[in-house]
């Protein structure tokens, strides 16, 4: 069975986050990747480890239904063109619709922290 | 690079005997892989040890087409054409027969059935939920949640169930009304036939509408 994370490179001791919160955050984090630029696939795996210290990590074949999901919804857009490899690759751009939706996922996930930021330092204090 | 071809094509036609991924999917994927490959090699020693690592990296065949295959969902279109296909042969063959498809209309009879099966829905779910569980699973698209696919799914089941009903009655009540009055038995005939319409009317909308509404429903069920 899988298990929802890479370990085809050196083994790692970094815990990794949980498989619920990394399936809830995928979405939120592919549009905010998105609203950076147009992007592919692997570039957008590789870019979630780099700002995740590795510690945010899907099974890269996940993340394709994820964008189809996302473009058929109308948040982002795709088309193909030629990678510098010469082979045809799918590139995606987030769309009007992803903007605000982002926006939205943006307040919430920032209520959800703020309302925890807050507990912890009194419970800390 | 041939040995990395042929790797690619048995990959991929693991991945195409899923069933669940399309050829651009497939195309989007082997890139991926291909990409993969391409940064593994500077980091392990040997060209299959790369490959495992950029297969594992990518997902093992099995769960990649277990996600694709939750993310199938039928447009309102390719509904339309199930049911248009359905309808269509059934009009062509009913046309051919004695008498074409006039043998096959009769009007107070569909109201009959449809007054029944609104009549008993609106009552059962009052009219806005009917109106929302009828567009969710004829119009939607997008996944849903359990609660909100059993929810849709109590009004459409229940939208089947009165619906054969109401052939079942509707033929009843024909029948009564014909045998209450047998002055002239020329026309037997034709009363029986026409009481017969209802539970054909019943029938093609529990198992054309509801059915099909049911699992398009089912379909986009989001897996636990």
């Amino acid at each position: 069975m899988h298990s929802g994370r890479w370990d085809g490179g050196p083994k790692t001791t970094i815990p990794m986050t949980s498989k619920k919160l990394v399936a809830a955050s995928s979405e939120p984090l592919v549009l905010s990747i998105l609203a950076q630029g147009e992007s592919y696939g692997y570039a957008i795996i590789q870019r979630v480890r780099q700002i995740s210290q590795e510690t945010l990590q899907w099974t890269d074949g996940m993340l394709y239904p994820i964008l189809h999901r996302l473009e058929r919804n109308g948040l982002i857009a795709a088309h193909w063109d030629k990678a510098d490899t010469g082979r045809r690759r799918r590139y995606y751009r987030i769309t009007g619709d992803g903007t605000k939706a982002l926006a939205k996922e943006k307040r919430e996930w920032e209520t959800v922290h703020a309302t925890l930021a807050q507990l912890w330092s009194v419970s800390n204090a | 690079m041939h040995e990395l071809d042929a790797r690619v094509a048995e990959w991929r036609r693991k991945l195409a005997s899923g069933g669940a991924l399309q050829n651009w999917q497939m195309e989007e994927l082997e890139d991926h892989v291909r990409t993969a490959y391409a940064h593994a090699l500077d980091e392990y020693a040997s060209e299959s040890q790369a490959w495992r690592a950029a297969i594992e990296r990518t997902g093992c065949v099995a769960a990649i087409s277990a996600e694709f295959a939750k993310e199938q969902v039928m447009s309102p279109k390719s509904k339309l054409a199930g049911v248009a296909i359905t309808l269509g042969l059934l009009y062509f063959v009913l046309s051919t027969g004695p008498g074409g498809v006039a043998r096959f209309l009769h009007i107070p009879s569909m109201i009959f059935v449809l007054a029944i099966v609104c009549g008993g829905l609106v009552s059962s779910f009052g009219p806005t939920k009917v109106r929302a569980a009828l567009a969710a699973s004829l119009r939607g698209t997008s996944p849903l949640e359990t609660e909100q696919v059993q929810s849709f799914s109590d009004v459409i089941t229940r939208g089947y169930r009165l619906a054969w009903m109401a052939g079942v009655v509707g033929f009843m009540v024909g029948l009564i009304q014909m045998l209450s009055n047998l002055s002239d038995p020329s026309m037997l005939g034709v009363g029986i036939a026409t009481c017969a319409l209802c539970p054909l009317y019943g029938a093609l909308l529990a198992e054309v509408l509801f059915a099909n509404a049911r699992q398009w429903l089912e379909n986009r069920l989001i897996p636990s």
